[in-house]
């Protein structure tokens, strides 16, 4: 008895001395600006802008909202100021048409359609008029549907976690892609866990810093083959029970025509989504694959600045139009 | 199952909670199941070659235990041999001997080959097959009386804090403590032994495995590293190995106090070493006791004259090698390390004295401690290393430009670097006697805080990457 209590009274202790640490830890945490396009970004993990693990911020009454849910297009690593994204474009743009409209960019550089599902359900958190997904088939395929969520490298999987995120997804999603680590839960909920690759990266990693723009590939790029995208009914899953239900304007996204091998998976991919459309009124589908000659690509996908200009303005009539609509 | 999952913070509950509330018998095929459960969560089917070998040791026993007749304990204690090295002869080196015979035809301008099967290497397998085998030989050699319980002998090869990378322990030592009846579990155990799980937790999940996230970036670009990269890249193994196998036996080591079993220590600060026959001696000492007891004395040891001490050891060590996996890169680590060993033995014999009188201690040991700990690196190229290819490439790098920082500039190399300075820093302090291992005499708060401390530790500084302890796979 006098060892067991020992065991329980040392255990507490424990208990007190880790709480306190998560207590320091969570008042010591940064609280990144949900609107900024020159939060931090988390090299290690390769994330994107960390807003949608904010809490969500008061909405004006007569802002417009606009979630992108997108890969490393809309990232634009190769250069130092987010501004230059097509997102903040369109946000500009729109502005411009005099609208009081903000673009929430949630690109996700590497991000598996199972990231963007998760993110799908926390954007309809901030109640948008438009949610604008723009993607391929690479992201979609069905080993995204079948692999663990711990496996993406950013930190969108921490969603899984949130029991606000979890209610909106299938629970045939959630089992596919394993949301049930303990592991995971811990990550989504301990701030000290959030700390630590703060202590292992220097603080200017931590800022923009543009990468090298890739050269021209000498070999062109194979697009695995793809026909099951039922990671796209995931995604669309909480945005038709969202209330009220925004507006999706699904964008098979311009790709370098001389980067890849054989583009018929990112025409099947941009065929389901016109299914899509067909399907529910509520869902527009355009086909960008071919927009953009080669010249104005980094590498086979990453738009040059202009492009990103060229991009939102081609995006504009639709997404316009979807903010009449509404 | 591994110690550092949450499957196995749900498994270790349950089966303390039967280990406290049974009694006799009961306590003990409750722990023998559990032990199965253990070892056949990741394939259940592994559990077989583990009852194999039980059953085989616990027959060969028995019969070892009946007869006087010479012939016939040959006979048996054969059979355990051939039983036990055959399971491991099969599961881990028909692959490798199928290879080693297509290279050899190969050499010899033959043209022909052998099928090489690919069979999955069953966990641990190496070290149950070594303590089911001692077992046997000690029952042999009248050292040790056979086990007449069948549930104490299962829980013998199979106890699970200790099953999968050891200590390799000798029935000797162990089976009378899990014969004996549960006795009270003393509060300093009890807090030691919990204390040592976290410790052992912490070096693995914060230490061994941001090492082991840098050792795979310079393992993997040998070609573009620069010396001072590949140097750091070496020593950043060395501790990462050092770490992550000395956590697997803090984490056993506690588990088993908590159990009230004692199992052996399997490590003393080894890199303090002074020469590499100590290494030796601090270094898994399990399994090099282990070979000293059953290969090195039965070949004649060091009895036999100065050249047959030598290729004993050669032998001892080129087997340990092999032990350790079926490739060449640990052969030629073994037999490295046994040339080492049979130099020292040499220069002990001659020049070595000489030296001990003659240098004052704080010139030679300092000295002949980092000799020791570079004699070691360079063995640790070899372990490492994918293939022999490899580990030449990785030697011929350091004839770059050593004047290259470049390299080091970058934060996974930071981090490494500041992890290597406080593991330096730790045994600094423990060569100067700083350190001691106070636990047992702290009171239960100061355990409490400790235990924060660490699990604080854990989640603020782990590493991204859920490594498996390194000695899994031997």
């Amino acid at each position: 008895m006098r060892t067991a209590r020992a065991l329980v009274g040392a255990a507490l202790v424990g208990a007190l001395v880790f709480l306190g640490a998560e207590a320091t830890a969570r008042r010591v945490a940064p609280t990144p600006d949900p609107s900024s396009y020159d939060a931090p970004r988390n090299p290690y993990f390769l994330r994107a802008w960390p807003e949608y693990t904010a809490p969500r911020p008061p909405r004006p009454a007569d802002e417009e909202r606009i979630v992108v849910l997108t890969n490393s297009q809309g990232y634009l690593r190769e250069r130092a100021d987010g501004r230059e994204t097509w997102p903040a474009r369109l946000e500009e743009f729109l502005r411009a048409r005099g609208r009081n409209a903000q673009v929430l960019n949630w690109a996700v550089p590497g991000a598996s359609g199972a990231e963007l599902a998760l993110l799908a359900a926390r954007a309809v958190e901030h109640r948008p008029e438009v949610v604008l997904v723009v993607s391929y088939s690479e992201n979609f395929g069905p080993f995204w549907r079948r692999k663990e969520i711990s496996f993406a490298r950013s930190d969108v999987p921490e969603l899984a976690y949130l029991p606000e995120v979890r209610r909106r997804l299938p629970a045939s999603f959630l089992r596919s892609v394993d949301a049930y680590e303990p592991l995971g839960w811990l990550q989504a909920h301990l701030t000290l866990m959030d700390l630590r690759s703060r202590l292992f990266e220097w603080r200017e990693r931590w800022t923009f810093v543009p990468v090298e723009p890739k050269r021209p590939p000498e070999r062109k790029l194979v697009l695995h083959e793809a026909r099951n995208f039922a990671l796209l009914a995931d995604l669309l899953h909480p945005l038709a029970r969202a209330r009220p239900r925004p507006r999706v304007l699904l964008v098979a996204m311009p790709l370098n025509p001389e980067g890849f091998e054989d583009l018929a998976p990112a025409a099947a991919f941009a065929a389901a989504c016109r299914t899509w459309a067909e399907r529910a009124d509520w869902i527009t589908a355009r086909d960008a694959t071919h927009l953009f000659p080669a010249d104005v690509y980094y590498g086979p996908r990453h738009f040059r600045p202009e492009a990103h200009r060229a991009f939102a303005e081609w995006l504009l009539p639709d997404v316009e139009r979807l903010l009449d609509e509404r | 199952m591994l110690f550092n999952s949450f499957v196995f913070a749900a498994f270790a509950p349950l089966a303390f909670a039967g280990h406290f509330l049974l009694r006799g018998a009961a306590r003990r095929w409750w722990l023998v199941v559990a032990s199965w459960v253990f070892y056949g969560w990741a394939n259940p089917w592994y559990v077989l070659l583990l009852w194999t070998s039980t059953i085989l040791d616990f027959f060969v026993g028995q019969r070892l235990g009946a007869t006087d007749d010479p012939r016939r304990r040959r006979l048996w204690i054969t059979a355990s041999l051939v039983g036990n090295l055959g399971l491991l002869a099969v599961f881990k080196y028909t692959g490798f001997f199928a290879r080693a015979g297509n290279d050899l035809m190969a050499a010899l301008g033959l043209d022909w080959s052998l099928p090489v099967p690919e069979l999955v290497l069953p966990v641990g397998i190496s070290f149950y097959t070594f303590q089911t085998l001692s077992y046997s030989i000690d029952v042999y050699r009248r050292q040790l009386e056979p086990e007449r319980d069948f549930s104490t002998f299962a829980l013998y090869v199979a106890f699970f804090p200790q099953l999968v990378a050891g200590p390799i322990e000798r029935a000797t030592h162990l089976v009378h403590q899990l014969r004996r009846e549960r006795r009270h579990l003393a509060r300093p155990e009890a807090l030691d032994g919990l204390g040592r799980v976290f410790w052992g937790l912490t070096k693995k999940v914060v230490f061994a495995d941001w090492f082991s996230v840098y050792v795979e970036q310079v393992f993997s670009n040998v070609h573009q590293a620069t010396p001072l990269e590949l140097f750091l890249g070496i020593n950043a193994f060395a501790f990462q190995i050092y770490l992550d196998f000395s956590a697997y036996s803090d984490i056993a080591i506690g588990l088993g106090r908590l159990l009230g079993v004692e199992l052996m220590e399997n490590f003393r600060w080894p890199y303090l070493a002074r020469n590499i026959a100590e290494f030796w001696h601090r270094w898994h000492i399990s399994l090099s006791t282990w070979l000293r007891d059953y290969l090195y004395i039965p070949l004649g040891g060091s009895r036999r004259g100065r050249w047959k001490t030598v290729r004993n050891v050669l032998i001892v060590m080129f087997l340990g090698g092999l032990w350790h996996g079926a490739n060449y890169t640990y052969v030629v680590w073994g037999l490295w390390i046994g040339a080492a060993l049979a130099l020292h033995r040499l220069w002990s014999e001659t020049l070595g004295k000489t030296v001990e009188r003659r240098v004052p201690a704080p010139v030679r040991v300092p000295l002949a401690v980092l000799a020791t700990y570079v004699t070691m690196l360079a063995a640790w190229v070899f372990f490492r290393a994918p293939d022999l290819g490899s580990a030449l490439d990785y030697f011929a790098g350091f004839g770059g430009d050593w004047a290259d920082v470049t390299g080091l500039d970058t934060p996974d190399a930071r981090r490494t670097m500041a992890f290597l300075a406080v593991a330096v820093l730790a045994h600094l302090a423990r060569g100067l006697g700083w350190v001691r291992r106070p636990t047992a005499h702290w009171p239960t708060w100061a355990h409490g805080v400790f235990w924060g401390l660490l699990v604080t530790a854990m989640a603020l500084l782990h590493a991204p990457v859920g490594e498996k302890f390194i000695y899994f796979q031997f």
